[in-house]
């Protein structure tokens, strides 16, 4: 009776319940249960054992070679396919908002399609044209974009290749967020005041499109630095992003404790830059937009 | 009319195409491999479905169709009633942390890949689970969550609760008024839920490989294993095979519910 | 229809549009139309919404090309010129104002682009800023200024350019009705102290009377008639202008007589009324009498002279200042009459006479 009119005085609570529930069991518990076991300790050939030690964070803080070659390697991927995946998805992005009907709805399946075909198949895609290394220096030579033949497959160029084509489909949603939102009427005020259309853009369009960028540059930046999938197909272990280590670490040499720790490093790492970097945005751009 | 020549113009779309272009150029090279009898030998010279056969005909492409559909099936369904009940609180209701609330509910998302597998493995481990098929459909389940809410939460804003206030005015009680008004009135944002999350899981490679078994792969880590190892069209012609699937996928949606709601929605991660 | 050519003996260094048409597929919302405004006038562009008017002050502000025609501003031809080599100054409808940048920067930010020096933007920013009553709102942004600050703000951005012309798109249709009030006395006083040949787009026929010098009525792309607001109110020469502008009553019925200064004029229900003779009046012709309700007197005793009807007040609509009476005659004939909220004022149901002077009505010919 208590249960029956507890339910009916807090019908939110009762309805979040069991998927708070589950998401508690299986999402917080774990990662909590993750940064405990991160002080357990190793048991080289066998599983772990229960300690409160910090031989795991000494292990990589302490290594000069994993802080350079892991943690800042991958800050510096991410942070340089970040940029390099906004500067790319902005051109189609303002073309896509700018255009309506039948060729918008084409042109905007045609760009956000590969999220929903999974990324196996878009790396294998990549793969095969990589393996034709011959035929693409051959195109990109004749295109100007390079001056002598570069090898992709197995290389940091690849890898940075297929991280900044994945993450160029969520860029362009949330470029598409802010650019939507504009109205037309602001860039028309613009030319009628003299503005041809590289200053409307210039002056207004672009700066009232930050916050999709920012938006945009917060989800490629944090998909791209625990990236995972991509160096692995794409470079076995010559490029241990943090994403990799951890699964070598857990799933191939099954040193659980070291790499609970080395993904504690990596959400906090994480935490930190994306805090950083929101609070520069901020103070540099927002506060004429009263954001 | 004179029309001088646009320059700026021209290269903006240009450049636009070019892109566009790149982004559906895998796509299109593993379409004309998979058909290809040569195979990864360019340019094309003929056409063959000799790829299909092998692929579809390949035990380990058939099992890990079978295991993903069955762990998508499974946890979409769970993902999408979950969904209507947290969105319905979410929504109708104001409490307060409700925006804590739903960050929460959004955590999925923003936890890397990597690190949620390795939670849940270790987690379910020391629950004496260690990986299989459960682990498998609890860690989808969780992965995927996040979609069936914004979808229905969306299609609930839109939703007019005067209706609901009609149908009670009538006489219809809470659970009656939920079942005949508003679950037909938004089953446009539980199927869109339902299509968005059945694909993540589908798709899902990152988590699955921390919590598969040896009899329980899914089909991205079967393709996974095969090209590391084989390396033959018939991965192409596997992959096509997804590919043309999710075509058929996006005309349905657009039938059923409309490309921009899909779209709109699903994607924020899809590792 | 006809089109309307204005020619003026001085300069008409104003706006001069020669047969613009526009066509989306077979849909031709602007049809060969010809208008001119002169220079230090001010002229209103009136019509109901999709007629046409929003288009036509678009391809003017270059935003449209048109199909075929000529637009002259200042007497240049900026028919293929760009909408940022124009010299026009547009107040959008919705202000379109740039929210992150201060009113100074929006002001201002055309005299940049002309690279005009910074000790010159201030003084004309703030010239600008006193003239619209804005004076210390330099650095606020529009998200903090009210519906009719926004407004000026439009307003003073373009002023700040000097344009030849302005081109106004309903610009005092977000605000409340006492506000719009206002601002239509400011708007008239600023442009005859700066004569400023503005074009002012709107379906507010009250607006477009009260500020105009000239009106321009558009309906279904086509201009119907171009003259001052007393021309249009009082000589309409068309049906849809007699309706569109003030409220009308419109019967039709032929010539039945003529004598030497009246006709007498049978409506269709048998209602003879004697009204003034026009030159091409003849007996036997057809034409509509449109009669405006404040030209019919309403009295409880039966008036002398012509034209007097029996009625029955069916309804009454109150607006403050004046009362409609909606009057049913013995015949069955439907009139509106309005008169000013004095007495006698009267109620429904009661029996009433109207009265009307045989001058105090237009002809107006059938539509072909």
């Amino acid at each position: 009776m208590k249960i029956r009119n507890w339910i009916f005085r807090n019908p939110p609570l009762f309805l979040l319940l069991p998927g708070a529930l589950l998401l508690a069991s299986f999402l917080v518990i774990p990662v909590g249960w993750m940064i405990r076991v991160s002080f357990y300790q190793n048991l080289p050939g066998s599983y772990m054992k229960a300690a409160w030690i910090l031989d795991n964070y000494k292990k990589f803080l302490g290594d000069f070679w994993y802080l350079r070659n892991v943690l800042y390697f991958s800050f510096k991927i991410a942070a340089f396919t970040t940029f390099l995946t906004i500067l790319l998805a902005y051109p189609p992005s303002l073309y896509i908002a700018r255009s309506r009907g039948r060729k918008k709805q084409v042109l905007l399946t045609m760009t956000l399609s590969p999220l929903l075909i999974g990324m196996v198949c878009l790396i294998f895609g990549w793969i095969v044209i990589f393996r034709a290394q011959g035929l693409l220096n051959q195109i990109a030579l004749w295109a100007g974009l390079i001056s002598e033949p570069v090898k992709y497959l197995y290389s940091l160029k690849g890898i940075i290749i297929c991280l900044v084509y994945i993450s160029i489909p969520f860029a362009i949603l949330n470029l598409l967020d802010s650019l939507g939102r504009l109205d037309p009427s602001l860039e028309e005020a613009a030319m009628n005041v003299g503005a041809n259309r590289w200053q409307s853009f210039r002056h207004i369009t672009f700066p009232l499109s930050t916050p999709g960028m920012f938006a945009g540059s917060l989800v490629v930046f944090a998909l791209n630095f625990s990236a995972f999938a991509v160096p692995l197909m794409l470079g076995g272990e010559r490029f241990p992003m943090m994403g990799l280590v951890i699964y070598i670490q857990s799933m191939e040499l099954n040193n659980i404790p070291f790499a609970a720790a080395i993904s504690m490093i990596l959400l906090v790492s994480s935490m930190i830059i994306l805090f950083l970097y929101s609070k520069a945005i901020h103070r540099l751009f927002f506060r004429r937009l009263g954001l | 009319m004179k029309q001088k020549f646009d320059v700026g113009k021209f290269i903006f779309s240009l450049v636009t195409f070019m892109i566009i272009f790149a982004l559906i150029f895998p796509i299109l090279v593993l379409i004309v491999v998979s058909f290809n009898p040569k195979g990864f030998i360019l340019p094309p010279s003929g056409l063959t479905f000799r790829w299909y056969h092998q692929a579809l005909t390949y035990k380990d492409f058939i099992s890990g169709m079978y295991v993903s559909f069955v762990i998508a099936l499974v946890s979409s369904g769970i993902a999408t009633v979950l969904g209507i009940l947290i969105s319905l609180s979410l929504v109708r209701y104001r409490f307060k942390g409700r925006n804590l609330v739903n960050t929460f509910f959004m955590s999925p998302l923003t936890v890397p890949a990597a690190i949620m597998g390795l939670g849940i493995y270790i987690f379910l481990a020391k629950l004496g689970m260690a990986k299989g098929v459960f682990p498998l459909i609890i860690g989808h389940t969780i992965l995927i969550m996040p979609f069936p809410i914004m979808a229905i939460s969306a299609s609930l804003r839109n939703f007019d609760p005067s209706l609901e206030e009609a149908a009670m005015n009538v006489g219809a009680g809470p659970l009656r008024t939920f079942f005949s008004i508003t679950l037909p009135t938004i089953k446009t944002g539980i199927l869109a839920g339902v299509i968005i999350s059945f694909i993540n899981s589908w798709n899902n490679f990152a988590l699955s490989i921390f919590l598969s078994t040896p009899r329980w792969i899914p089909l991205p880590m079967q393709l996974y294993s095969y090209i590391k190892f084989e390396y033959d069209p018939s991965g192409a012609a596997l992959s096509a095979c997804l590919i043309f699937l999710s075509g058929v996928v996006i005309i349905l949606s657009d039938r059923l519910i409309g490309l921009d709601v899909v779209m709109g929605i699903g994607s924020r991660k899809n590792s | 229809m006809r089109s309307m050519m204005e020619e003026y003996g001085e300069d008409t260094k104003g706006i001069s549009l020669k047969n613009v048409t526009k066509r989306y597929g077979h849909l031709v919302v602007v049809d060969s139309i010809s208008f001119d405004v002169k220079k230090g006038e001010f002229m209103s562009l009136l019509g109901p919404s999709g007629c046409g008017k929003t288009t036509t002050l678009r391809m003017i502000a270059g935003f449209v090309k048109p199909d075929r025609g000529t637009i002259d501003i200042g007497g240049e031809d900026v028919t293929h010129l760009p909408p940022f080599k124009r010299n026009v100054g547009l107040v959008f409808q919705s202000y379109a104002l740039w929210p992150h940048m201060t009113v100074f920067e929006n002001i201002s930010f055309g005299l940049k682009l002309n690279k005009i020096k910074a000790k010159t933007i201030k003084e004309k920013v703030e010239n600008v800023l006193s003239l619209t009553n804005l004076n210390g709102m330099e650095n606020r942004y529009p998200r903090e200024l009210s519906g009719g600050q926004q407004q000026r703000v439009a307003l003073a951005r373009a002023l700040a350019l000097d344009p030849a012309v302005f081109l106004l798109d309903e610009p005092l249709s977000n605000l409340d009705k006492k506000l719009r009030v206002y601002m239509r006395v400011e708007l008239k006083q600023l442009q005859k102290n700066l004569r400023m040949t503005i074009l002012y787009v709107t379906h507010d026929q009250e607006e477009a009377l009260s500020m105009s010098d000239r009106v321009a009525i558009m309906n279904k792309g086509r201009i119907i008639q171009v003259g001052t607001p007393h021309e249009i109110y009082e000589n309409p020469q068309s049906m849809f202008t007699a309706d569109f502008v003030g409220n009308i009553n419109m019967i039709e019925g032929v010539i039945s007589e003529v004598s030497d200064r009246l006709a007498t004029f049978r409506t269709r229900d048998g209602s003879l009324l004697k009204v003034s003779l026009e030159k091409t009046m003849k007996r036997g012709d057809t034409v509509n009498v449109a009669i405006r309700p404040e030209k019919l007197s309403v009295s409880r005793q039966q008036p002398q002279g012509d034209n007097v009807f029996l009625g029955t007040v069916k309804f009454v609509d109150y607006f403050g200042s004046l009362i409609k009476y909606f009057v049913e005659l013995e015949t069955g004939l439907q009139l509106i009459a309005e008169n000013q909220n004095l007495d006698p004022r009267f109620n429904a149901g009661e029996k009433v006479y109207l009265k009307l002077e045989p001058g105090h009505c237009y002809f107006i010919q059938p539509e072909a």
